[in-house]
């Protein structure tokens, strides 16, 4: 592992651990999940289906489960099409999930490219500053005008995440080194 | 090929499409990873077809992720096109009673194309 890469996994997993620290201590939240490391299709499905079954049988709502399964399809499937890897290649990433009686945190975190933070930031804010009428205007638009990407993607990640949220998107960039930052969200799901 | 014939995935949906059958059924969950990648099968079968007469087009997801809500609106509009060239299409939007979010799903659709979509609460089997 060169030295660079050896820093980047370091900062990431510094802020993994640092946000594990602030939902099991600060917070005195249970650790659900987590996951420091690439996710795999299989992983995708197995987190999904997993969170899905440990809240139905916890007696969680209906409408929250659907509401986290969404998420986390989402999320993980956003980590896996866009996030970055190192120089080693490794698309460093992470997946927190943090319960209490009242609401779930989860927090979703990959690699950007420092030339991408931008773009992301703006489309965070703008979404965070609608009222619920106006985020269901803009995926209306999105979704008339909508465009699959090669990659599989569409555009409608966060806005998604926002409508079965109910909440603002935490988020919070970190920079690593001259190309790479550590891109995190959090979401809040109420009980 | 007059046919689709696609076997439900790890979460992909079923798909059985005939050309000569009136009806055209497709359930299932759908969250493929390269939604690209499972739906160009269909728009290139619909391409590849001359849709005429009636059709009733039946669609029951239980879960569909954000880019699979787009590509099957992209399905929509190939029938759109082919009904606003004479063919007669209806759309069966089925949904397990009490999803709300499928059920929300037939309705934006409906806010956003001509099509005739008939919205259905089926029995959770």
């Amino acid at each position: 592992m060169s030295k660079g890469s050896h820093n980047v996994l370091e900062v990431c997993n510094s802020r993994y651990q640092e946000i594990y620290g602030n939902y099991n201590i600060s917070m005195n939240k249970k650790i659900v999940v987590s996951h420091f490391g690439e996710f795999s299709q299989d992983l995708v499905n197995s987190i999904s289906n997993g969170v899905e079954e440990a809240m139905l049988d916890a007696g969680d709502k209906k409408g929250s489960v659907k509401r986290m399964f969404s998420i986390l399809v989402e999320g993980l499937q956003n980590i896996r099409l866009h996030g970055e890897k190192d120089e080693d290649g490794n698309q460093a990433s992470f997946l927190l999930i943090g319960q209490d009686e009242n609401e779930y945190l989860v927090t979703l975190a990959n690699l950007v490219f420092n030339s991408n933070k931008k773009v992301i930031q703006d489309r965070l804010l703008e979404i965070n500053s609608y009222d619920a009428k106006q985020v269901k205007s803009l995926y209306m638009e999105v979704l008339t005008n909508g465009i699959i990407s090669n990659k599989g993607g569409a555009g409608l990640g966060f806005i998604t995440m926002a409508m079965k949220s109910k909440n603002k998107l935490n988020f919070n960039m970190q920079d690593i080194n001259d190309s790479l930052s550590c891109f995190s969200i959090e979401i809040k799901i109420d009980r | 090929m007059s046919s689709l014939h696609i076997e439900e995935g790890k979460n992909t949906p079923k798909v059985n499409w005939d050309i000569d059958s009136e009806i055209m059924d497709m359930s299932g969950k759908s969250f493929p990873e390269n939604t690209k990648k499972f739906y160009n099968q269909l728009t290139d079968w619909l391409d590849s077809q001359k849709l005429t007469g009636k059709k009733t087009f039946e669609f029951h997801f239980y879960y569909l992720s954000s880019s699979s809500i787009i590509a099957v609106y992209q399905i929509l509009k190939r029938l759109e096109t082919a009904s606003d060239n004479g063919a007669s299409i209806i759309v069966n939007w089925k949904y397990d009673d009490g999803d709300d979010d499928i059920q929300r799903i037939g309705l934006d659709y409906e806010k956003i194309t001509s099509l005739t979509i008939i919205h259905k609460a089926v029995d959770r089997v």
